[in-house]
């Protein structure tokens, strides 16, 4: 057959570009993990800064490793492998650029803004919304561009790392749009549209599957473009990677639930989330095994090769992390697990081990090719790579033992069946030194990647002057398909065929298959009033009490305190009775929490004084001997906003929570009258004087209101007309 | 009746159950045609295609490999 060939240059300016970036974020997003990590076992190191505090840095810290240091890491491969695999340059290089400097402009917008507490409280969605709106911009950029290559490609066959983009593209598209639909209160605050148990399943939709299609799909594409340019051998089986892939994005999806085992979700939908997590081990471990027997006859080259060692390190991490992952979603494990250092040892296995160790072999193997001249030095790799796996496995090894101590200990009973640790500080302060031991492996763990930016800094220093562009040669797309395709029915899954050389039909499948799961469980979830039965008692927040709730999202204390009791004994008896669903229908968003560095902050309404607060905020060690939280004396300096406060109280009410005419627009007024109370009760006990109109009085009449209006009133009706918890063993009382 | 009483009748508790068979089912589906010994050729061409800007030369060589 005689074809024209069709002369073009990659665009690999800009992979070089993004892969810079991802060295230079990925210090700076470990290193702030490496100063929170410092913070829990030396508090003088918040400095009394509310930038600097904890709760405002851990998810500085979490976006900054994701979206900053895995993010561009993800574009560096995808702009990479995608031009060679489609034989074509990318389809527009200014769209390329403004990919790249919108999402360096999103990232600098979130180191700025998460130390000065703008924040949704949303885990991995705490970006406020014009931030929001940015990424979504930037997204549907990279979409266009990544689709338009797509369209003028010169390979009818999409290899399956383009699947695995196509759908990293398509999911976090939509979970990213359904999980910040907002109602904006000012020009960085907004509100959920969603409510209490609702925002919860909402949020874990969007978190898990920001891992799974943030933190894996695109990996995994990487994985089988790089893995055999690294080992010189192709991939081990095809059909396993066309098994592994639509396993995962139908079954990743339903997954979130797991999340929330035991709260307030129903339960139908936990056990949905728990059954298909374990299905998950299927495909996770096919991967796996693909990946691992993909360099079988090449693994004499691993010993000589630091690139072949991070990418079977990262792999191994990759099926430690999805064999322990559907482990944590059985409830029963669940229950020891949740709210524990456990779920963050099994976050940094994967996250340290396969996305960062993907990202380091990928760097490596791209340098030389990329700048254009060897590496600067292989022994510096190699001892990168030591360092590192050392510095993982002292992180994860304490955090795990972190976990399983404190998870045990908050259930532990003695033989007389009190609580063997009724202070939470106990289950704190045994932590210590394990935490010091995470501040070891993670030094480590940065000190490899400082070695990582020295030499990928030393080898650009090497580069020649101007790049040279190599031209490459391929006839134009056929407009026939290839007969091996088009043939064999169906039984021999000919329809396969077609669709890997069909983008748009591909795509549109992955949207069925994302889009069917989702609405699977979301329309139940939303539509089914049984899913959470009202609760007479429960009313909104007063203006002060909703500004608190602001006060409390912006420092981040949602970071290290949970609000949720889940109906377990060690539980109801150390907190008091268990959280129920229509406790939270007013709650835009939700506040739930994912680990307690701190106790459950569910019932603490009433419990202490008002001067209690303010001596704990200003020291936590004055009211906790021994406590880690960070001191907040700015709240009781600052004073309140209250055109914010009004505000806020407008956008709640326009979401649905019945606040009369009058309590909108003489909210400021309510709130001022709420503030003076509470001051004037303060200084009667004894404490400063003159607090009236500052954060921490709005902060104090928030924390004394949670959980506090089931206590109101036995009127608890469920949809039915019968008590919500009827039928059901009265919880014990603190 | 509104959409929420239709939601409301359904029997959510079986939910798990029905999603583990209809999810089991389709991926035995598509692992029995993938691994048809029929698709060989076709997959044996793709998996090379990561190698191909390297000349492709070791297509030969793996021949005997899995696919």
């Amino acid at each position: 057959m005689n074809e024209r060939l069709e002369r073009f240059v990659y665009d690999d300016e800009i992979v070089r570009m993004f892969l810079l970036v991802t060295v230079l974020w990925g210090l700076v997003g470990m290193l702030v993990g490496l100063v929170i990590a410092l913070q829990l076992v030396l508090p003088v190191l918040n400095f009394q800064t509310s930038w600097l505090s904890f709760g405002r840095l851990r998810p500085l810290h979490t976006n900054a490793v994701i979206f900053a240091f895995a993010g561009n890491a993800i574009f560096a491969g995808v702009y990479y492998s995608s031009q060679r695999l489609l034989k074509a340059r990318m389809w527009s290089d200014a769209l390329s650029r403004l990919h790249f400097w919108g999402w360096q402009a999103i990232i600098v917008a979130a180191a700025v803004t998460l130390p000065l507490g703008y924040s949704q409280s949303k885990e991995y969605a705490e970006l406020e919304w014009p931030i929001d709106i940015a990424i979504a911009v930037i997204w549907v950029v990279f979409a266009a561009n990544f689709f338009g290559t797509l369209a003028r490609r010169r390979e009818r066959h999409l290899y399956v790392a383009l699947w695995f983009y196509i759908a990293t593209i398509v999911a976090i598209a939509v979970l990213h749009i359904f999980n910040n639909l907002v109602v904006v209160a000012g020009p960085l605050k907004s509100y959920s549209i969603y409510a209490g148990v609702q925002d919860a399943f909402m949020q874990w939709w969007y978190g898990h599957n920001a891992v799974a299609f943030f933190l894996t799909t695109p990996f995994l594409g990487m994985m089988y473009y790089f893995l055999p340019k690294a080992a010189e051998r192709p991939v081990y089986s095809y059909r396993l990677s066309i098994l592994h892939f639509w396993s995962l994005v139908f079954i990743y999806i339903w997954a979130g639930p797991h999340h929330l085992h035991y709260t307030a979700l129903p339960a139908w939908a936990s056990t949905l989330g728990m059954l298909f997590s374990v299905m998950l081990w299927m495909p996770s471990w096919g991967g796996m095994i693909n990946g691992l027997l993909t360099l079988r006859g090449a693994w004499s080259k691993v010993t000589e090769d630091a690139v072949l060692k991070f990418f079977v390190v990262a792999i191994t991490f990759y099926g430690m992390s999805t064999f322990e992952g559907p482990l944590l979603s059985i409830k029963s494990v669940n229950a020891l697990s949740h709210y524990t250092d456990w779920t963050i040892a099994h976050v940094h296995a994967g996250a340290l081990g396969w996305v960062g160790f993907m990202i380091f072999g990928m760097i490596y193997w791209l340098l030389p090719r990329l700048f254009q001249t060897e590496l600067w030095s292989k022994k510096l790799a190699e001892l990168h790579f030591w360092i590192a796996t050392i510095g993982i496995l002292l992180y994860i090894v304490a955090i795990y033992a972190a976990g399983l101590t404190q998870g045990l200990m908050f259930r532990a009973f003695d033989e007389s069946g009190r609580l063997a640790y009724p202070d939470f500080i106990e289950t704190t302060v045994r932590l210590i030194p394990m935490y010091w031991v995470r501040v070891l492996g993670g030094s480590l763990y940065i000190a490899g990647m400082v070695l990582c930016a020295w030499n990928v800094l030393m080898t650009w220093r090497r580069a020649p002057a101007s790049y040279a562009e190599p031209g490459h040669e391929a006839p134009a797309l056929a407009h026939a398909y290839p007969a091996e395709a088009a043939g064999g029915g169906f039984k021999h899954a000919a329809w396969h065929r077609r669709w890997e050389g069909m983008p748009l039909t591909f795509s549109i499948w992955v949207v069925v298959a994302v889009a069917s799961a989702s609405l699977f469980e979301i329309v139940p979830m939303f539509l089914i009033r049984s899913n959470v039965p009202t609760i007479a008692a429960v009313k909104p927040y007063t203006p002060l009490e909703l500004h608190g709730r602001d006060v409390y999202i912006s420092e981040g204390c949602n970071n290290c305190h949970s609000q949720m009791i889940r109906p377990i004994r060690s539980e109801t008896v150390r907190y008091g009775e268990y959280s129920k669903p229509g406790e939270f229908v007013y709650d835009h968003p939700f506040l739930w929490g994912s680990r307690r560095i701190g106790p459950d902050l569910q019932r603490i309404g009433g419990k202490y004084p008002n001067l209690w607060h303010v001596r704990h905020m200003d020291d936590p060690r004055s009211t906790t001997p021994q406590s880690i939280m960070p001191p907040y004396p700015w709240l009781a300096k600052r004073p309140i906003d209250f055109r914010a406060l009004a505000g806020g109280v407008a956008a709640q009410a326009t979401l649905g929570v019945p606040y009369t005419a009058d309590e909108v627009k003489g909210a400021a007024q309510l709130a001022r009258e709420q503030g003076r109370q509470i001051a004037q009760s303060i200084a009667e006990q004894g404490g400063p004087k003159g607090l009236d109109e500052t954060r921490l009085v709005a902060l104090i009449a928030y924390l004394q209101r949670l959980g506090t209006d089931i206590n109101k009133s036995s009127a608890v009706a469920g949809t039915d007309g019968r008590r919500a918890d009827a039928g059901r063993a009265p919880a014990e009382r603190r | 009746m509104s959409l929420s009483d239709v939601m409301s009748a359904f029997a959510l508790q079986v939910f798990p159950e029905v999603g583990f068979v209809l999810f089991g089912a389709a991926f035995l589906v598509i692992a029995v045609t993938m691994f048809l010994r029929r698709n060989r050729t076709y997959f044996e061409r793709a998996r090379f295609l990561p190698l191909e800007e390297d000349g492709g030369a070791r297509q030969g060589s793996e021949a005997t490999g899995h696919e």
